[in-house]
């Protein structure tokens, strides 16, 4: 499903992304480690041309995102780490709002049931969203995802300052769109959750991705080891 | 398309849920309605008054009794500026311009009582009229609604979302710019439609026929200035960083364009090209038909060769003989001596005037303010071209009027009588009485190209910024 | 501490560029005001060479008919601009400040305007007081409506809160820097403006400039009191921005409205007609009802005869007398209505600080309508004066070689403002007062996020 093939951005003279080579397929989580200014962001952002690339491609479905930004975006859901909707609007209507965008209009019964199967408790449905806390945001972009039947979700640090209960319930989510065959790039500090939802996990070190392995293949106390191992040299 | 409705459909919802503007919404809403209902007042005020006088004074002229013709030309009689109902929305330059003019034999009087000498000087402050709402004050609605249009969706990151979902910045724009020029729409509706009925089934209208015509082109006229407004501000919150730039950057452009601008061009305008002052005007006319515009032939010369010329033509020794009062056929040629004077010296302190404006004309290429509030007072008949107009008309009729005196005494009263000889009401009855009909909109139009480009060249430019800031535009820098 | 505050506060652009652009427009106002009195000037020796010359030639002319004469001198009264009016000129474009009148009837004369583009007219002046009441207030809005929020908004404000004693002390101070540079660049510009118009300084001057500071500070005020609610900048902008329309444009403009429709001057218009009908009629009547009125108004005339036929140079006086003894009445009530308006105006603007400004400026540079109302009485007591002195030659068809014409040059009026400090400057300071007691007030309950 995504496919980066020798992607590369340069700022000037600076790298934040050197000849990234990249595969996820449908039903892999495939996280990605690595310090601030490591090149997650910069990854995701190419997923979704919000930025172009200095060389190589980004496909999703084979399409080049820069080529077919329109057809490329309706197979995406995007959840940045502070996903920030319409605070006066409730979450209902920024469900609606934003699957709208999509072409898909849900009636109001719908709606209140794909928010519900994100995990947001019924009182909050119809409150405004300047009510809510992040992780209740959180779940909102979980449900969109699941509205537009998006195949593939990008996710950038989105359990950074969940609680952990949150973060757990956040993980179920995620779990439960892999089954449906959901194709996940997410960029996370997170290596517990990496190593326990991921299929994949990737390292990034000044622009380029120097680990690359399945999660099973590791142990907790390995992949710890290893990513402070790159992180210190 | 539907994007762009979904779009123009949350920026609605959001924007009635936002307490502050509504507020400033209603408030705009009463003050235009204030506004409205008070230029109506005066209005049936003044054109009562108007009406009345200027039945009063007719009767006044028909009724003076039997006098001497040039008695009666000094006599002489009233005109009154019509209000037209279109003023009840622009008071344009009524207060500054005055609203009566004496006619009277020799003399062109100027516009007398000008309303503005009559008030304290707080009258620099401007009076509440439909168009200060709708100038002033909408724009800066405007820049409220807008500002944020783009910076809240950066600054809470909801901008990356809908991108996210395939919507182009292009469809963003326009569905902001549609969701805000409706919002106006449906504030300005009611008064819109008001206008209309007003003016379609206003009776005093006969001076100015074409109202309708008149009201679809102010109507045409602030939708454009809306749409640039809106735009502008929708284009400055695209490219700020945060709300507070958007904001700063709006307010200093409307206090440059709306405040700023206009004083510094009517100032600069002055000192480019500086009126005579009104005695010096007069003392130059005065001398000009002492001496003879060559100041060569002084009045007795003229008087002298006019007398000649007439007993050549009729072939006698003295103007005794004429077979008419060679007095009256004297005081004609000096009064058209003295309006060709006149004429001249009119025509250069028109000059300056047009000049004067030509400035502000050319100043309104870069502000549309300027450009819609010279349209708008030129289409309510309120401007300088529509009052020059009414005094150029006025001062045939004045001629006209002395004329017939002039000619009535010649023919029937003898050289050499004093004002034994009295003319009745048929000759005060010769005289029509005067009736104003506005010029058509088109014809003030022609004055006021630089404005209609400049609106039009404004909504243009605008549309070009934003179609190129949407293609250029990217959520994150780089 | 302050040195920091003001480090912080002058580095940024903003504030330097704007503070440069008030100057600038502030030295534009000056120019501008000295073009008015240049122009005023040149108008007054422009009425002085032409009265001597005009006289001469009238009486070179017509050198034995007295009436005749009288019939076309004219005689000029100024209204003197003080060199303050160009600080602020108010409505002396629109009402002439030059009367030049002959002992015809009066009525007909004195409201004749100066000539004037009314487009201009329209938009204003842009003089010294329209800077200070216009765009000073933005100046004290742009450099203070962020004075606490910026804190909140770039995270500083919570160290501020836990480092300084007193945080209103803190806000205070800097408030104060503001303030500082604020007055400066006022000061700057009256420095400026009394070196180019050479104003002379004295009491006016002084009360011009207490009023100046006062009005700053008044907006100061205000925009702390915003400041002490502590809400976020795009609010206090706003909201600022707000209260400025409202006070500057929206609450002037319909004072105007309310006074101009509630005290309507119909009489403006029946003065001009009375005094037309006053004079004309008299043609058509027996001289001697003509001849009653007139001597019942000055019985020392009753000596002259009137001389027999169609014409006389005293029936036709007289006849020219009645247009003013008969629309004296209109013309008094005309000028009450007048006066209405122009108390109606300024008891409604002891409440709007922005009007009560603008109207004191007006009276301190005399170019107020009151200024303009006691030299239109000035005229009628030089007209009179006129009137009286040539009477009696023109009745006894004096010599007119006896007469010595050398003394008629120009007469000047020049009113003295009568300042009331109290009325001026109370109505500000108690609206500072107020605003600076509630911000105290409000800033005692300080919210931290």
């Amino acid at each position: 499903m995504l496919q980066a093939t020798n992607l590369t951005k340069k700022y000037g003279d600076f790298t934040a992304l050197n000849g990234l080579n990249l595969s996820i397929n449908s039903g892999d989580i495939f996280c990605l480690l690595g310090a601030n200014g490591a090149g997650k962001s910069t990854t995701i952002n190419l997923f979704l041309n919000f930025i172009e690339p200095s060389g190589g491609q980004a496909t999703i479905n084979s399409m080049d995102v820069k080529q077919y930004p329109k057809e490329t975006k309706q197979l995406l859901s995007y959840i940045p780490e502070n996903l920030m909707l319409y605070p006066n609007l409730t979450g209902l209507e920024n469900l609606d709002f934003f699957c709208g965008l999509g072409g898909k209009r849900y009636s109001k019964e719908q709606l209140e049931e794909l928010l519900a199967q994100s995990g947001l408790q019924p009182d909050f449905i119809h409150q405004r969203v300047s009510s809510y806390s992040k992780g209740m945001r959180q779940k909102v972009g979980i449900a969109l995802a699941r509205a537009r039947g998006a195949g593939v979700l990008l996710l950038d640090e989105p359990t950074s300052g969940l609680d952990p209960k949150a973060s757990n319930e956040f993980s179920e989510l995620l779990l439960d769109m892999k089954e449906k065959g959901v194709a996940t790039l997410m960029a996370t500090h997170d290596l517990f959750r990496a190593k326990d939802t991921g299929t994949h996990i990737g390292i990034m070190k000044e622009g380029v991705l120097i680990e690359q392995f399945k999660s099973e293949d590791v142990s907790f106390q390995d992949l710890e080891k290893l990513y402070l191992k790159h992180m210190h040299n | 398309m539907r994007d762009l409705f979904s779009i123009a459909r949350k920026e609605i919802i959001i924007a009635l849920r936002e307490r502050l503007v509504v507020s400033l919404g209603i408030i705009i809403l009463l003050l235009l309605g204030v506004a409205l209902y008070a230029g109506y007042l005066s209005y049936s005020q003044q054109s009562r008054i108007i009406a009345e006088k200027q039945q009063e004074k007719r009767q006044e002229w028909l009724g003076q009794g039997d006098k001497h013709p040039h008695i009666a030309a000094h006599y002489g009689t009233f005109v009154f500026k019509p209000k037209t109902i279109l003023s009840v929305f622009d008071f344009g330059l009524d207060t500054y311009t005055g609203t009566s003019i004496y006619l009277e034999a020799h003399h062109q009087h100027e516009f007398m009582f000008r309303p503005a000498q009559d008030h304290s000087s707080m009258i620099r402050f401007g009076e509440l009229s439909a168009a200060l709402v709708l100038h002033v004050l909408l724009p800066l609605l405007i820049i409220f609604l807008a500002f944020s249009s783009f910076t809240k969706e950066k600054e809470t990151g909801t901008l990356k979302l809908l991108l996210s979902q395939g919507v182009s910045y292009a469809t963003i724009t326009w569905g902001k710019v549609l969701a805000y020029g409706v919002a106006l729409v449906v504030i300005l509706a009611p008064y819109i439609a008001g206008m209309f009925i007003l003016a379609t089934f206003s009776v005093s209208s006969s001076f100015i026929p074409d109202v309708a015509l008149r009201t679809i082109l102010l109507v045409v006229v602030y939708m454009l200035y809306i749409f640039i407004f809106l735009s502008l501000a929708v284009w400055v919150s695209l490219r700020s960083a945060t709300g507070r730039n958007a904001l700063l950057t709006l307010l200093a452009c409307w206090i440059f364009l709306v405040i700023l601008m206009p004083k510094t061009v009517a100032n600069l305008s002055e000192s480019f090209h500086t009126l005579p002052s009104m005695r010096a005007f007069k003392e130059a006319i005065q001398n000009d038909i002492r001496d003879g515009v060559d100041g060569q032939t002084p009045r007795s010369v003229r008087r002298g060769k006019l007398e000649k010329e007439y007993l050549q033509k009729y072939q006698v020794d003295s103007v005794h003989q004429l077979p008419f009062n060679f007095e009256g056929v004297s005081m004609q040629a000096g009064e058209e001596y003295g309006n060709m004077v006149y004429d001249i010296h009119w025509k250069k302190l028109r000059d300056i005037f047009h000049r004067q404006n030509r400035m502000g004309s050319i100043a309104s290429i870069f502000n549309p303010y300027l450009a819609v509030q010279h349209l708008s007072m030129a289409l309510s008949a309120t401007d300088m071209h529509t009052a020059i107009d009414f005094e150029d008309k006025v001062e045939t009729y004045r001629r006209e009027l002395v004329r017939k005196m002039n000619n009535d005494m010649a023919q029937n009263s003898r050289y050499g009588e004093f004002y034994e000889y009295k003319a009745s009401i048929d000759l005060w009855n010769e005289v029509e009485d005067f009736s104003y009909v506005v010029p058509s909109a088109f014809e003030i139009l022609q004055y006021y190209k630089l404005e209609m480009i400049s609106i039009v060249g404004w909504s243009i430019l605008i549309i070009l910024l934003l179609n190129y800031s949407n293609r250029k535009s990217k959520p994150i820098h780089g | 501490m302050y040195l920091l505050i003001i480090k912080q506060f002058i580095r940024s652009k903003a504030v330097i560029l704007t503070t440069i652009l008030i100057l600038v427009l502030g030295l534009i106002s000056i120019f501008i005001g000295n073009q008015f009195l240049v122009k005023q000037e040149k108008a007054i020796a422009e009425v002085t060479r032409h009265q001597q010359e005009h006289i001469e030639r009238n009486v070179s002319w017509i050198d034995s008919d007295m009436g005749l004469l009288l019939y076309y001198l004219r005689f000029a009264l100024i209204n003197t601009p003080d060199n303050l009016t160009a600080l602020s000129i108010g409505q002396r474009d629109v009402n002439s400040g030059i009367q030049s009148v002959t002992i015809r009837t009066l009525e007909g004369q004195k409201y004749d305007t100066d000539l004037n583009n009314p487009t201009n007219l329209q938009s204003g002046n842009l003089d010294f007081g329209f800077v200070i009441i216009y765009l000073f207030p933005l100046l004290v809005i742009a450099f203070t409506y962020d004075l606490l929020s910026e804190e909140k908004e770039k995270g500083t404000w919570r160290l501020v809160a836990i480092q300084s004693q007193s945080v209103r002390g803190y806000l205070i101070k800097k408030l104060s820097v503001r303030a500082a540079l604020l007055y400066l660049a006022l000061f700057v510009l009256f420095a400026i403006a009394i070196l180019k118009l050479s104003l002379p300084i004295n009491e006016v001057l002084m009360a011009f400039m207490a009023l100046s500071i006062l009005y700053l500070t008044f907006w100061l005020a205000l925009s702390f009191w915003i400041v002490s609610l502590q809400r976020n900048s795009s609010f206090n902008l706003l909201t600022l921005l707000s209260l400025w329309v409202a006070l500057a444009i929206l609450l002037p403009a319909s004072v105007n409205n309310f006074v101009a429709n509630q005290y309507p001057v119909p009489e403006a218009l029946s003065t001009m007609v009375k005094q037309r009908d006053g004079y004309h009629e008299k043609w058509d009547m027996e001289q001697e009802v003509t001849m009653n009125k007139f001597f019942a108004h000055y019985p020392e005339y009753q000596k002259y005869p009137l001389p027999e036929g169609n014409f006389s140079w005293l029936w036709y006086y007289a006849m020219q007398q009645m247009g003013d003894d008969e629309s004296r009445q209109q013309s008094e009530a005309m000028r009450k209505k007048i006066m209405q308006r122009e108390r109606a105006s300024s008891a409604v603007a002891l409440f709007v600080p922005t009007m009560h400004t603008q109207l004191i400026f007006h009276d301190l540079a005399r170019s107020s309508l009151d200024d303009h109302l006691k030299f239109l009485d000035q005229t009628s007591a030089f007209h009179e004066k006129m009137r009286l002195y040539f009477y009696p030659k023109i009745f006894e068809n004096a010599s007119i070689s006896d007469v010595d014409w050398k003394q008629f040059k120009p007469e000047y009026f020049a009113d003295k403002p009568d300042i009331n400090w109290a009325r001026s400057m109370f109505p500000l300071l108690l609206f500072i007062i107020g605003f600076a007691l509630w911000s105290i007030i409000n800033l005692k309950k300080l919210k931290v996020t």
